[in-house]
């Protein structure tokens, strides 16, 4: 395994597991913050509030600990499943964030469990939702990274 | 090294390792409903507006009783509009607030100016919020103002229940940064709603207030 997507492996698994831990720990407000993006209808927010934090801890549990998989091929798997994993949560994310961009709402995406945003005031700055836009693709180009650099362990 | 994936298309891996992700997501569901089983207070299946939840909060504590309605602030002349009618608890005399029915709830908080605020802050029945993050309130804010801000209006609110429901308040004040921000308006709107009231924004807010060197304190 090369330096790089070892390294893109410790980074995306601590933070996956900072922002997983976040939300964990608060899910009432990371509900507020989702219903916030106004994308969702109200029945499956709760549920994918339970989900999503255990799943981002486990994704970065699983990049950070792939090297103690026994052989070359299940530590290889084990990558790519926390890499597809990081993958499709923040394509998610990156939707969810351009979508409230082009609709001109004002959200805190509440990825690391901050604001709990209940109502859309438009005090929170474009920019910052740019910058989790910025974020979340280079997290997402990481775990392409790590996806694609595991194919021959 | 033996390649570990010698034979296998592209798709074919691609949907084992999809898998492998749909596995995963039971796994954080279960976690999931586990760990909530186990809080002290758990989501439930369905989400609820905070409103909604503050009301729910509410309605536990009420009880049936004679009502009484709460008079304007002496700084409106006396106009009645964004008051709220209270449901007293018999015999206690603890009022307990009973949601508005009608209008938007943005519209009927009034402003106030730092000035008269200042005036009306010796009477009693006054109560002032802040509805800024509990870190600026902490920093500095307004003297005998109160922390009810908007990220933490379900625990904020639950605190300071008590005091808002004492009978002998008679007018709530909300200020946030300064003209510009929304959270005064946002919380007031929230507790108006609620059967607050009369609810009145600080007008251009904490940084007014400051500026003109009227009375803070820090926490």
């Amino acid at each position: 395994m090369k330096r790089f997507e070892m390294f893109c492996g410790l980074v995306l698994g601590g933070v996956f597991m900072y922002a997983g831990a976040a939300k964990w720990k608060a899910p009432w407000s990371f509900a507020d913050s989702m219903v916030s993006f106004k994308i969702l209808p109200l029945m499956p927010i709760n549920p994918l509030v339970l989900t999503l934090p255990p799943l981002e801890v486990l994704a970065g549990l699983l990049l950070v600990g792939a090297a103690c998989g026994e052989t070359a091929a299940v530590r290889c798997l084990i990558r790519r499943v926390a890499a597809l994993s990081v993958m499709v949560m923040t394509s998610a994310f990156l939707i969810a964030l351009f979508s409230a961009l082009t609709r001109g709402i004002s959200v805190d995406c509440g990825c690391f469990g901050g604001l709990p945003v209940w109502q859309t005031g438009g005090k929170l700055s474009t920019l910052k939702t740019w910058l989790a836009v910025g974020r979340d693709m280079i997290f997402f180009a990481m775990a392409i990274a790590i996806y694609r650099g595991n194919k021959d362990g | 090294m033996k390649d570990p994936f010698p034979t296998r298309p592209l798709l074919s891996v691609i949907g084992r390792d999809f898998l492998g992700f749909l596995v995963l997501c039971g796994i954080s569901l279960l976690a999931g409903l586990l760990i909530n089983a186990l809080r002290e207070k758990p989501l439930p299946l369905v989400y609820q507006p905070p409103l909604e939840r503050i009301r729910k909060s509410l309605a536990a504590r009420s009880q049936p009783g004679a009502e009484m309605a709460e008079p304007a602030p002496s700084w409106t002349g006396g106009k009645k509009g964004a008051g709220a009618e209270m449901v007293g608890k018999k015999g206690t005399g603890a009022a307990v607030p009973r949601p508005h029915t009608a209008g938007n709830a943005q519209s009927s908080s009034r402003e106030i100016s730092p000035q008269d605020l200042r005036m009306a802050m010796g009477k009693p029945g006054l109560v002032v919020l802040d509805a800024r993050p509990r870190d600026f309130y902490e920093l500095k804010h307004i003297a005998g103002a109160r922390n009810l801000s908007r990220e933490r209006l379900e625990e904020d609110f639950n605190r300071l229940y008590p005091v808002l429901s004492d009978p002998s308040v008679k007018q709530i004040v909300v200020y946030c940064a300064n003209a510009t921000c929304e959270d005064s308006r946002i919380v007031a709107a929230a507790l108006s709603e609620l059967g607050f009231g009369p609810m009145f924004v600080l007008k251009d807010g904490w940084a007014e207030w400051e500026a003109a060197g009227l009375p803070v304190e820090r926490q």
